[in-house]
Parts: C-alpha cells; sequence; structure tokens
C-alpha cells in the first residue's frame, strides 16, 4: 500500500511517500527555521503562511522521487494533532482536499505518535510491548506500546517540554534559534559539574514517572542574575546534564517498574548528543530514529498510517485539526493517577 | 465549467459558473465552518448542480486581502483542487469583487474589517484611476481620502459595519448589501494562471514582522 504522507505542525512543510509503513520511497523536507530564526522562535502566522506557499512543491517533488502520480496513490495520511492550528489547518485542508479530488481514503495521524513511529522505520522493525519517550520542543511523554494502534501515556511534564527548556534557556543565554542544536553544542566543551543546579525528581507517588523543568529553567535565570564569573559552556553543559539525566532516570524507573527493556525515544530532543551517548550506555533495548527522522518529517506519518488505515473511514472529510492533546485536564488526571 | 470560491471574510461562499460565466449554482456557509465542512460543501454545490469533477476546467479564487485564516484554507483548497486535477486558476481580489456590484462609471471605496483595529481598502475612481490596496485605521483612511480629494458615490464592504466612524462618508439613498465578497461576482477578462502563482494576498506583516519593524525604527 503507498500512502502519501503530509506534515505541517510547526515549522517544517514536508511530505512523503512511504510503501506498506516501511519502504520510504520519498521524504522531502522543508524547513522554515532561516525564516524564524531572526525572531528567536517559531512565529505562528508566518509558519502558517510559509506552509501554505511551499505545500503544493514539497508533494510534487515527493510523488515525482517517489516515481508516482497522484493517482497511484492509495491513501493520504496527514498530521491532524497536535500542534499549531493555523499550520495545521494548511496541511489538513489540502490532504482532504486531495482525497476528495483522488476518492482515496485520509488517515489522521496524531503527529506524537509519528514520532515514536520514525524508530520503525530503521533497518529492523520493532516488537511490541516497547516503553515510548518522546522529547520535543513541545511534549515530553512517556508512553507504553501495545501494538501501533494501542498506547498509554504514562507520565508527561507538568510544566515545559524539554525542548522547550532547551528554548529558552538558549535565549536567555543569548544563543541562536532553535536552542537545543544550539546548547548542545556550547555543552560539549563544557564542564558538566562545574555548575549545581537542580534535578527535579518529582518524587510523589503520582508524579512517579512525570517531568518538571521549569524549576530548572528558573534555576539558570536566577544563576545568570546572581553571577558574571562564569564559562557560558560551563553553564550549558551544567543544563543539559541535569536536563537529559532526569529523562534516563523516569525511563530506568518505568523499564524496571514494567520490566520491559524495550525503549523507543522520538522527537527532535532525541537528537540531542548527550542524550543520545547517556541511553546507550544504559541498561536498555534501545532504538532512536536516524537523525534525519528525528525532526519532524512526511515518512513517520505516512508510515504510522498504513497501520491505521483500517480504523478509517472512507472519505472522513469532516476531520478537525486539534492543536493540543495533552490539555489541563489530562495533566490533572494524569498527576491524580487517574488515566 | 467554473468553481469559484471566497473565504476571505465570515462568509465563505462558492459558485460554479457556465464557460460562458453563467451562474449554475452557489452556496455558502460560516468561515468558521469551512475547515470542518468546506469540502463536503463544494461536493455537494457540485451534486447539485448535476457537475463531475472531471468536468471543471477552471478554479477561480478570491485571493484577499481579509481575514487571514479563512483565506488561507479557502486558497489551501482551490490550489489542492487546481493541482490534483491539473486546472489552470482565476485570482481576483475580494475588494474587486464587491466593487464589481456597482455600475462602473461610479466611485467607490470598498472597506473590509481587517481586524486589528484596521480595514483593508480601495479607493475605485473612474476619474482618476483606482488607487493601490490600503491596510489602515478608520481615522487614516478618511484621512487619506480627504488628501486625494475622494468623495465616493458608494461605500461598500463589512468595514463599515465594524467601523461606524466611516460611515460620515456614506452618502444618503446610496443603502445596499454588499458587505461581503461572494464566489458568484467573478466577472470575466482576468487572465488564467498557473495554480503555483496564486497565494493569498496579506497586505499585512504578521504582528511579530511588524513589531521587529518598529522596534528597528522602520
Amino acid at each position: 500500500m503507498r500512502i502519501l504522507g503530509i506534515e505541517t505542525s510547526c515549522d517544517e512543510t514536508s511530505a512523503a511517500v512511504v510503501v506498506d509503513g516501511r519502504n520510504i520511497l520519498s521524504n522531502v523536507v522543508f524547513t522554515q527555521i532561516p525564516f524564524h530564526k531572526e525572531f528567536s522562535g517559531v512565529v505562528p502566522e508566518l509558519a502558517s503562511r510559509k506552509h501554505m506557499e511551499i505545500i503544493h512543491p514539497v508533494i510534487e517533488e515527493a510523488l515525482q522521487k517517489a516515481g508516482l502520480s497522484l493517482g497511484e496513490i492509495d491513501a493520504i495520511a496527514v498530521t491532524q494533532e497536535p500542534g499549531l492550528m493555523g499550520s495545521l489547518l494548511v496541511g489538513l485542508t489540502v490532504a482532504k482536499t486531495l482525497a476528495f479530488t483522488t476518492g482515496k481514503p485520509l488517515i489522521p495521524v496524531n503527529h506524537i505518535m509519528a514520532h515514536v513511529y520514525a524508530a520503525n522505520l530503521g533497518e529492523s522493525e520493532l516488537e511490541f510491548p516497547f516503553i515510548g519517550l518522546i522529547v520535543s520542543g513541545g511534549h515530553t511523554l512517556l508512553t507504553l506500546w501495545e501494538s501501533w494502534t494501542h498506547y498509554r501515556i504514562v507520565g508527561s511534564t507538568i510544566d515545559d517540554a524539554v525542548g522547550e527548556a532547551y528554548d529558552k534557556v538558549a535565549k536567555i543565554m543569548g544563543l541562536g534559534y532553535p536552542g537545543g542544536p544550539e546548547v548542545d553544542k556550547l555543552a560539549k566543551k563544557g564542564n558538566s559539574n562545574a555548575i549545581d543546579l537542580p534535578l527535579v525528581m518529582l518524587n510523589y507517588q503520582n508524579d512517579r514517572y512525570n517531568f518538571s523543568y521549569s524549576g530548572l529553567k528558573t534555576a539558570v535565570v536566577y544563576y545568570l542574575q546572581r553571577h558574571s564569573d562564569y564559562q557560558l559552556e560551563d553553564l550549558a553543559a551544567s543544563f543539559q546534564k541535569k536536563a537529559i539525566d532526569i529523562l534516563l532516570k523516569k525511563t530506568l524507573l518505568l523499564s524496571e517498574d514494567l520490566k520491559i527493556k524495550r525503549v523507543v525515544i522520538a522527537g527532535g530532543v532525541a537528537a540531542n548528543s548527550y542524550l543520545r551517548e547517556i541511553f546507550t550506555q544504559a541498561p536498555l533495548d534501545l532504538f532512536i530514529p536516524s537523525l534525519a527522522l528525528c525532526t519532524d518529517n512526511a515518512a513517520m506519518v505516512a508510515g504510522l498510517g498504513y497501520h491505521l488505515q483500517q480504523l478509517t473511514q472512507k472519505g472522513a472529510f469532516s476531520q478537525d485539526a486539534r492543536d493540543k492533546v495533552i490539555t489541563k485536564e489530562f495533566k490533572k488526571a494524569l498527576r491524580q493517577d487517574k488515566m | 465549467m467554473i468553481l469559484a470560491l471566497s473565504g476571505s471574510t465570515d462568509y465563505f461562499s462558492m459558485a460554479v459558473f457556465s464557460p460562458e460565466y453563467q451562474l449554475l449554482g452557489e452556496f455558502g456557509i460560516l468561515t468558521k465552518k469551512l475547515q470542518k465542512w468546506g469540502i463536503l460543501a463544494v461536493e455537494n454545490l457540485l451534486k447539485s448542480v448535476e457537475i463531475e469533477l472531471r468536468e471543471l476546467k477552471i478554479i477561480a479564487i478570491d485571493t484577499g486581502p481579509g481575514k487571514f485564516t479563512g483565506l488561507r484554507i479557502a486558497v489551501a483548497l482551490a490550489k489542492t483542487l487546481a493541482f490534483s486535477l491539473g486546472l489552470p486558476m482565476l485570482e481576483y481580489s475580494s475588494l474587486d469583487l464587491i466593487r464589481s456590484q456597482i455600475a462602473s462609471d461610479k466611485s467607490v471605496l470598498v472597506a473590509l474589517d481587517g481586524k486589528q483595529g484596521r480595514v483593508f481598502s480601495k479607493f475605485y475612481d473612474p476619474v482618476k484611476g483606482d488607487s493601490e490596496i490600503y491596510d489602515l485605521e478608520p481615522e487614516l483612511l478618511l484621512e487619506k481620502m480627504k488628501i486625494r480629494s475622494f468623495d465616493p458615490d458608494y461605500t461598500l464592504g463589512d468595514g463599515f459595519l465594524t467601523y461606524p466612524i466611516l460611515n460620515a462618508i456614506k452618502k444618503p439613498g446610496t443603502e445596499h448589501f454588499f458587505f461581503y465578497p461572494k464566489a458568484a461576482w467573478i466577472f470575466p477578462g482576468v487572465a488564467p494562471q498557473h495554480y503555483q502563482r496564486v497565494n493569498p494576498r496579506y497586505y499585512r506583516k504578521t504582528q511579530a514582522e511588524e513589531a521587529k519593524d518598529a522596534h528597528s525604527g522602520n
């Protein structure tokens, strides 16, 4: 089955063709980072405008690289949630219209879950069950997967996402955008034990698998306000160590509790070099997507779409975009262990 | 057959025309329902006039100015129809569509509510020639009219509903209902073009860009 995937949830415009959920025929990604860089972050309205300008040429290129015409596609998978509303709307409208004109099924896909699926686009096929750690600018989630259609969110951040903390810290340190790679680059030259920043464990029973990054971020702000004789490299390395170490500690905790060693790490922060280093050394069967598939891309959307298509009704044109899947109510319920 | 779409204001409209621009049918929904029901609305309109997708030869679209989200969804829908069916497109300004409802020898001011306390406007002057499209606060628009000595016969567009200050220039006996552009108002004489050349015309930078310009003194 040949699926055309479309991804426009944030600042990458992407289209891909994937066969039977595994074989990537094409994966075209147009990054908007140069346009957002001067604003030190993604400007939602600007992102929507750029998606609108570029989405059709990106789809055309993906079809061309795959050597297929639109008529030879069997289904269209699209990111429906979560993301920037204006950006999601562009991709979803284009996908719905393509499904309408070709008479092919429309498969709405959750962007976060697609990030986990990216680990299945490597050489070997993933086996269930496994733990999924999703780390990006919008999410920090611990998930448990029993199949591609059955997963459960076990833990989440109660405030900032890890990638968000990276971007904010990079901004206050006067580094460029996106913050993650900038902090990572600088951290490699620093001493991660030079500055004592807090490791926010959240030891309460209901927060066993949850995360918090606002305290760490605030500690960096206070440190910068109160000190002048420090090396920026040391601060970057000390922040990075605490931000990433907590991800490993909580993942190991869940792994031990569930007796599941297989772990997938997905999302933009999975590209972080320190994260890759310490997780690789941990007693886990680790699956991390290739660097190219860690950032937003449509191959992961088309791939997961293959497994979701059986759940999809033909011509489901009234699908709405959704900007959030982790709502405040969800977080509250998660902390009260009602999930 | 021509399928025309307009989503630059609160009201999303669509219409089907014969190749000779004879209106065969039209339909509309609130633009806030466009994302959910847009495709179904197009499907239903085509069914109601008994026209199949393969019979469409041109896609016409209102590219603004107007409200950004509705504009973007309508243009995305229209461009994707043109892209997937291999059809050329006709591009119309929302202001020109409204202006088309008044005789061409009359002078007209069209002002559409642009949100953020501003209106998108254009002076249609049969004597001195038409102006460019402005994105101004209502007070500044009135000032610009004074400078140009522009005294329109007709004032059209929902800008006059949102900003009562503009009604001061309305002439008695020119009451009308031409507040929103409609797909049914497309007109002949527009050159077809490739879908890749058609994009929403925003006529306004993003707030982040405006803030940056203000900061740098531009």
